[in-house]
């Protein structure tokens, strides 16, 4: 595994990480994310699905929670986890819990990468101390990365956690990727992006999907304000909605509806005919409107978790691709003003 | 780190897993695992030497269905030019001039295939009401022809050419391979898989796409209440709405008489839901199509439940009876919660003539097949008639839909003429069974499909015709697909294969297997072996398995996939066989994976199991046939001992006769395992059990 940094803009860092897998021949682009898979299979996507979305990053997250349960048999299987799976051709990082559920602190320890590449923990709670001693003593050690844990929470505390990790970051070596577990809000992770932070994990568009959610927010820095406010079509209203309904019930996840996003389960979207994004290329967006969305969400129909997860993958790995595309060109200020606006 | 990965392999070995542990869930046998952990970490060593997986894979050894190696490479490619035949020469053309394209094609004398040719649909007589084919200009009118081609003993096979509806290239996307042809070809028989609510649970119309290359069903009352008629018409139709080619069926809203019965009341008029849904859309579309802004105050009904029937004074051919009864409700408590909505056979039709599928229903009075009281049943068979009219008249779009008629009566074989002496002559196009594989006895059951395609015996208008399609409503199981078709019929729907995958259970060539129970852990087979779908390709039983435990949403995305490409397969292999003539074989070898391999290896447990029933007054309780059975048995006790004693030298032999042997013993075992009933549908449909 080896990283390339072609640039680093007020500590966003752009670039390729190489050499990765056991063939040695796949490439990443950060900043970027890895795709969320619940044991190995992508929440909703059969394989075949999966090759529908455009811009599926190359590396599958796989949680160890749950493969801990399947120890015996993997180690039966003997041909590792990728093929039992049934995704042999693709590279996984396997983390340690699952980020949409929660888990219990201090509960990790050690942390192995299937055969390969070892990814170092840096922990510390919110103590700085203990974090910057954590980064020290990890960065000694012959890791191939970093992962930034434990800075998910309360949204009350991001300042003094961005803090935090502004202080980690310095202290670990420019040329070794860092990965940062919990973080999934767009306006979040530009803020850790700009605190050197490589990897994010993509549980957020399950997230959404799972609440009955699709991803609205606007990533086209090019565009005039007019325009994002066209292509939009609804979300500012959505914000007003959001004020109204705090909280929704949502199976799994109690979390609350981000202004990122809207909630097909509402009835104002049942004559609505537009697609769920204006322009939007995905299969969902291209096939099928928010009415039928909403018809499938009520009629408690499999295929609006197919659907919906289709889209806010695809939505969610445009938007990284737009922070790339952004700091190549010179243009995160834009898509961070962009992002900063649509967040609530 | 590498010590603990031995432990635990040890552990599943010396866990020798008591056969009672099959079924706890993992997560008991989670906690298990720590508690012996600690008990094992002290003789370690000992553990390690012996790591020996044998017992636990022996304990759960399964024993493998046969495979239909009697179908020979010549069988499939004959078959398969068969249908590329009828494909290449049907599927382009003109639906008008189909039976000028048949007639030249009898007529090459090279044509193999249209030899066994009996006559296709609508060539002595009309269809509808109107004719189908204009005596002058010699044009078909209809879109969907059916075409005899083969026999084998009762099971037909044959060809089903439905006018295609779909534009293609108006979806940017999909550019099947199917694209520009003119009609869909449909080899039968067939199962339609079921989209109640336009979707196939859980795929994308691409999926569907691939997997259904002939035709799906959807229902009225259901997509009635979800889509606006708008939706439709604005699409033109289903087909196009649903982005599927290939053809659609709708079912009237019949059935759920039977699947919401505590919600509805049979008037004369047509069947008045308590719907399940809210109710703005049904209303609204009922308005725009019956061309009225009534009031859908549904307080008269309640108030006054007993109406007369508005068509006491017309004539029904044959079966004018007094019994135009009035309104009955159902016995059932009547639960009431949403609006009452009527479905009547006119508002039915018409809705199915804007939602727009190739073939169309008429509303039916179905009854459950359990009903003890026979009045209420001779009632429905009546009402199904009378409505019958009533949906043929109001028929609107009989160029481009296919009206199929519904055969009622119950139980009763008696009942059963009638209902098809009225409805087969009212000239349909294709003809259904209805009322059946509602929880009757299986030996009743196959004595109604029995009589109804008993075209030898029965006298006409007795039986299905043979030259109209043939379907039978709600059979899904294996086994009642596989009786069907050896009695000769065409077409089968049920939502069982999709339902039960949802329930994370896969279809197997050896009844059904139950994916979350913990002895696949460790099965790294595909779910079915030499299964050509997606899912068997990618993922083994164990994979699958650890999603389900796992709660991933994809488990009932991949078994709906499986379920419906192996019930799909099963019916190609059906019709090789059929084409083949070898439907005997196939017929022994599936009650053999089912009935024998399936029972041992507990997926399969026979239905209505007359035989364990009867232990223990054994042979007191048979009567004729089923003895003639028995002494069959006994005298294959009988040869087998001869022939071995016969041919015991002979060396060169002796492989064969072993084979033979072995033939003979395992059909002795599947008659000794097959229930009475099963072994009368054999006998009715002049199957003869070999291998």
């Amino acid at each position: 595994m080896k990283l390339s940094l072609t640039k680093v803009v007020n500590g966003c860092r752009l670039g390729k990480i190489k050499n990765l897998g056991k063939t040695r021949d796949h490439t990443m682009d950060i900043p970027g994310c890895l795709l969320y898979t619940k044991t190995g299979s992508a929440p909703h996507l059969t394989h075949h699905t999966l090759r529908n979305i455009h811009g599926v990053p190359a590396m599958a997250q796989l949680t160890l929670s749950s493969l801990a349960e399947q120890h015996e048999v993997l180690t039966e299987y003997k041909e590792g986890v990728g093929k039992f799976i049934g995704m042999p051709e693709s590279l996984l990082y396997c983390s340690l819990h699952d980020p949409v559920s929660p888990c219990p602190a201090g509960y990790v320890t050690n942390k192995v990468l299937q055969k390969s590449v070892i990814i170092g923990v840096i922990e510390g709670g919110d103590v700085m101390e203990e974090r910057l001693r954590s980064a020290r003593e990890t960065a000694k050690r012959p890791v191939g990365g970093f992962l930034l844990d434990g800075f998910q929470g309360n949204p009350t505390t991001l300042e003094t956690r961005l803090c935090l990790l502004s202080s980690v970051t310095a202290e670990l070596p420019e040329d070794k990727p860092r990965l940062i577990s919990g973080i999934g809000r767009p306006d979040e992770v530009l803020k850790c992006i700009e605190r050197g932070v490589d990897l994010f994990e993509s549980f957020f568009p399950y997230q959404v999907t799972e609440r009955g959610g699709a991803l609205t927010f606007s990533f086209d820095y090019q565009l005039n304000p007019e325009d994002i406010l066209l292509q939009q079509n609804g979300t500012q209203e959505e914000i007003k909605y959001v004020d109204q309904i705090k909280k929704v019930e949502v199976t799994g996840c109690n979390q609350e509806i981000t202004s990122f996003e809207i909630n097909l389960k509402e009835k104002m979207y049942q004559e609505d005919f537009n697609p769920l994004v204006r322009g939007c290329s995905c299969y969902c967006c291209k096939n099928h409107t928010r009415a039928y969305i909403h018809h499938l969400l009520v009629t408690n129909e499999l295929l609006a978790g197919v659907l919906l997860m289709m889209h806010n993958f695809e939505h969610y790995f445009g938007f990284f691709h737009s922070i790339r595309e952004a700091l190549k060109n010179d243009k995160l200020a834009q898509l961070k003003e962009l992002i900063h606006r649509q967040a609530s | 780190m590498e010590n603990d990965l031995v432990n635990k392999k040890s552990i599943v070995s010396s866990k020798n897993l008591p056969k009672s542990a099959i079924c706890l869930d993992t997560s008991f046998e989670e906690s298990n695992i720590k508690k012996k952990r600690k008990k094992n970490k002290k003789n370690d060593d000992e553990n390690i030497s012996n790591v020996n997986n044998d017992n636990y894979f022996e304990k759960y050894k399964h024993e493998e269905p046969m495979m239909f190696d009697f179908l020979t490479e010549q069988d499939y490619n004959n078959y398969n030019k068969c249908e590329l035949f009828f494909k290449n020469h049907f599927e382009n053309i003109d639906m008008k001039n189909i039976n000028e394209v048949v007639t030249k094609l009898r007529n090459e004398k090279d044509n193999i295939y249209l030899s066994n040719y009996v006559s296709s649909s609508s060539d002595s007589e009309g269809g509808d009401v109107t004719e189908c084919n204009d005596k002058r200009s010699g044009e078909y009118k209809k879109n969907l022809k059916l075409i005899n081609l083969n026999r084998s003993k009762r099971a037909r096979l044959n060809v089903i050419v439905i006018k295609k509806k779909y534009i293609s290239g108006s979806g940017s996307s999909s550019s099947s391979s199917s694209s520009g042809a003119h009609n869909t070809v449909i080899m039968t028989p067939i199962f339609m898989p079921v989209g109640t609510k336009s979707c196939i649970k859980g795929l994308l119309s691409e999926e569907v796409e691939n997997l259904c290359k002939y035709i799906i069903l959807s229902n009225t009352y259901h997509l009635s209440n979800i889509y606006d008629m708008d939706t439709f018409k604005k699409n033109k139709d289903i087909n196009n709405f649903i982005k599927f080619p290939n053809s659609v069926l709708t079912d009237s809203g019949g059935f759920q008489m039977v699947s919401l019965s505590k919600r509805i009341k049979i008037l004369e008029e047509g069947i008045v839901f308590n719907n399940i849904y809210d109710s703005y859309n049904i209303k609204k579309n009922i308005d725009y199509l019956m061309g009225r802004t009534t009031n859908h105050d549904m307080s008269i009904y309640d108030a006054n439940p007993v109406i007369d029937s508005i068509n006491s004074n017309v004539n029904f051919g044959t079966d004018t009876i007094s019994t135009v009864n009035n309104a009955s409700t159902t016995d059932k408590q009547y639960v009431s919660m949403g609006e009452d909505i009527l479905l009547s056979p006119e508002i039915s039709i018409r809705l199915q003539n804007y939602i727009g599928a190739d073939i169309i229903m008429a509303l039916d009075d179905v009854r459950s097949a359990l009903e003890p009281d026979i009045k209420k049943i001779e009632d429905a068979t009546y009402r199904t008639n009378r409505w019958l009219v009533r949906c043929i008249k109001s028929h609107q779009n009989k160029n481009n839909q296919t009206l199929f008629g519904i055969i009622q009566g119950g139980l009763n074989i008696n009942l059963r003429n009638k209902s098809m002496d009225f409805i087969i002559r009212q000239k349909l196009n294709g003809y259904a069974v209805g009322g059946l594989c509602g929880g009757e006895k299986k030996k009743k059951f196959i004595e109604i499909i029995h009589h109804c395609s008993n075209e030898k015996v029965n006298k006409k208008y007795n039986y299905l015709p043979i030259n109209k399609c043939r379907y039978i409503m709600g059979i899904g199981y294996i086994i009642d697909i596989l009786l069907c078709s050896i009695f000769g019929y065409d077409m089968f729907d049920c939502v069982y294969p999709t339902r039960t995958a949802r329930f994370n259970t896969a279809l197997s060539f050896d009844g059904t297997i139950k994916l979350k129970q913990a002895q696949y852990k460790y099965d790294f087979t595909p779910i079915v072996k030499h299964c050509k779908c997606y899912v068997c390709m990618k993922y083994t039983r164990a994979s699958i398995h650890m999603l389900i435990s796992k709660k991933n949403p994809i488990v009932n995305i991949l078994l709906t996939i499986h379920n419906i490409f192996f019930i799909l397969h099963f019916c190609y292999l059906m019709r090789v066989s059929i084409f083949s003539n070898k439907i005997d074989y196939f017929v022994t070898t599936v009650l053999y994976n089912n009935f024998v391999i399936g029972v041992k290896n507990g997926n399969y447990k026979i239905p209505d199991d007359d035989k364990k029933q009867l232990d223990t007054s054994y042979n007191q309780q048979l009567n004729g046939h089923d003895k003639e059975w028995l002494d069959e048995h006994d005298q294959l006790k009988i040869n087998e001992k001869k022939k071995k004693q016969n041919y015991q030298n002979i060396n060169n032999m002796t492989e064969q006769l072993t084979h033979c042997i072995e033939n003979e013993k395992k059909i002795k075992e599947l008659k000794n395992n097959l229930p009475f009933w099963l072994l009368q549908a054999l006998q009715y449909a002049n199957i003869e059990l070999k291998f």
